[in-house]
């Protein structure tokens, strides 16, 4: 069953040159791919097509049986909070402590404080920052605002989690915990994809690449390698 | 609902800090000085001419030429002394009289100066030959032009005042002034309006980075308008209870500056205490709202043009 569906899409900023052309394919549900490519061929605004925060200039996108390409506005938060995304610059509200960061996505979703308060502890504590549960991203280190970026980007336990980059900051060990948290995700039914530079990574753990060229997809997902 | 207003709350986006974060509560602090300014001079203006014409309207005034003094003949000025006393008993006497008038009284030589003391000041001779006023309490529907024959009749010579004239001229002057009055209120709030609209989405501008933020992990509209509204309503509330604490002591001041003032000329302003109420509540609601509106409309309009 897919997920997302991209059809003959292409994306332009403005008027300047097309940046993706004629993007076809598919993501499966519960399925898991490194998106990989050389710096420029497109990697970051594929995945802002996925997170919904571009719409294509052509073509059509399905995500989650709705066609998002021509759908009104006020539709597109509910779209969103099926998503979670760590985003390469983590966007974390600097003014914010680590634990409200992460809380975001369930107070947005209007879910009870307490039921927030008890899983955004947990998952911080998860990835190592139970320490730092009140300080502010500004007085955290790259790799830390990193791990918060990511907690909240799961911690609503989205049906499709994008990330650019998530491992470029920190260090292998958590590099690699990371992963598997993602991994855990991936098998309670989230479909995954992540941009990375990182070989390791993608040999470690064997998910199906999809590569972007010049913004054409060289190779597509395979979705018959379901998790 | 104040104290939860004023209470901790917690925004997503850093309203509360950087340039400008305090500026509704300025611009909102002086559109609030300056409506309860207006009000206060519009109800005040209406106590004046309130005054003025329950003073006037139902009396009328009758004036009889002062008893010229002859230097050298005593007789001559007693005599027209005595026709001038005959007039004013005729004249008062009619009091219980006459259908139209209810009460008719001579004025004490000391209200008649009281009376003219604005224009002469309180050091006037005492031998000034004075006017005597005969003031009349006339029924509402008394017809003016048998009166006034039958007054004439009685006092031949006499100048008879309805003060019609005087009462048009004071309310078509005070009203003028109230209604300009109230269109200085309305430039006011529309400058504030156009002030706030502009804080708003300048505000929005500066915080663009974390309003996508929020639009991009699911936040719809209203869950961000709503911390610009609560951001604004609070500046607002602070701004509009300076704005007003401001004026009153102003008014205060005024007052107790004015009433040291011995003039005849100012009229005797004083307010109620409703009114007091009213001047206090009326442009703090105003206020309010006015800003809380234009926030929400203006945030609600600017993220939709945002896509």
């Amino acid at each position: 069953m897919s997920l997302v569906t991209f059809s003959n899409v292409g994306l332009r900023y403005s008027t300047g040159p097309e940046i993706l052309h004629d993007l076809s394919f598919s993501l499966q549900k519960g399925s898991f791919h490194f998106l990989t490519g050389p710096s420029g061929a497109g990697k970051t605004s594929l995945l802002k097509l996925l997170y919904l925060g571009k719409r294509p200039t052509r073509g059509l996108v399905n995500m989650f049986g709705k066609d998002v390409t021509a759908m009104p506005r006020e539709q597109l938060p509910a779209m969103r909070r099926q998503i979670g995304t760590v985003f390469q610059d983590f966007r974390l509200l600097a003014h914010l402590s680590a634990f409200d960061n992460v809380a975001l996505p369930m107070r947005i979703a209007n879910v009870d404080e307490e039921h927030t308060r008890r899983n955004v502890t947990e998952l911080l504590k998860w990835v190592g920052l139970g320490d730092k549960m009140d300080a502010k991203p500004p007085t955290l280190s790259g790799g830390e605002q990193q791990r918060v970026a990511i907690a909240r980007a799961v911690i609503a336990r989205p049906k499709l989690l994008v990330a650019d980059e998530p491992t470029g900051n920190i260090d292998p060990e958590i590099g690699i915990k990371i992963l598997y948290l993602f991994e855990e995700l991936n098998k309670h039914g989230t479909t995954i994809i992540i941009a990375t530079h990182d070989d390791d990574i993608i040999r470690r753990f064997g998910h199906p690449q999809m590569r972007l060229e010049n913004g054409t997809l060289v190779i597509p997902p395979q979705n018959q390698k379901v998790a | 609902m104040a104290a939860k207003i004023f209470q901790k709350y917690r925004y997503d986006i850093a309203l509360e800090s950087g340039a400008g974060a305090h500026l509704v509560a300025w611009v909102t602090g002086l559109m609030v000085f300056f409506m309860t300014l207006a009000f206060a001079v519009n109800i005040g203006l209406a106590n004046v001419t309130k005054n003025w014409v329950s003073g006037l309207s139902g009396s009328i005034t009758v004036e009889l030429r002062a008893p010229a003094a002859d230097k050298d003949d005593d007789t001559a000025t007693s005599e027209a002394r005595k026709q001038v006393d005959k007039k004013v008993a005729a004249l008062t006497a009619m009091g219980g009289k006459h259908a139209a008038v209810t009460s008719a009284r001579a004025l004490e030589d000391a209200e008649v100066r009281k009376l003219i003391e604005p224009w002469l000041g309180s050091a006037m001779p005492a031998d000034l030959p004075l006017p005597v006023l005969v003031d009349m309490k006339i029924k509402p529907d008394a017809d003016m032009a048998a009166l006034k024959k039958d007054i004439l009749k009685a006092a031949p010579g006499a100048t008879v005042d309805t003060h019609d004239d005087t009462l048009a001229d004071v309310s078509t002057l005070v009203n003028t002034a109230r209604v300009f009055v109230l269109l200085l209120s309305g430039v006011i709030m529309l400058l504030a309006i156009v002030a706030i609209s502009g804080i708003v989405r300048a505000k929005l501008a500066i915080h663009h980075p974390e309003v996508e933020t929020l639009h991009l992990i699911g936040a719809h509209d209203e869950y961000i308008a709503r911390q610009f509204r609560h951001h604004t309503l609070k500046g607002t509330l602070k701004g509009a209870l300076c704005g007003v604490a401001a004026m009153i002591g102003t008014l205060y001041a005024i007052g107790q500056t004015t009433k040291s003032i011995d003039s005849a000329m100012l009229p005797d302003v004083t307010l109620a205490p409703q009114e007091w109420a009213l001047l206090v509540i009326a442009p703090v609601l105003i206020g309010t709202m006015i800003a809380h509106f234009t926030a929400q409309k203006t945030v609600l309009g600017a993220l939709k043009r945002l896509g």
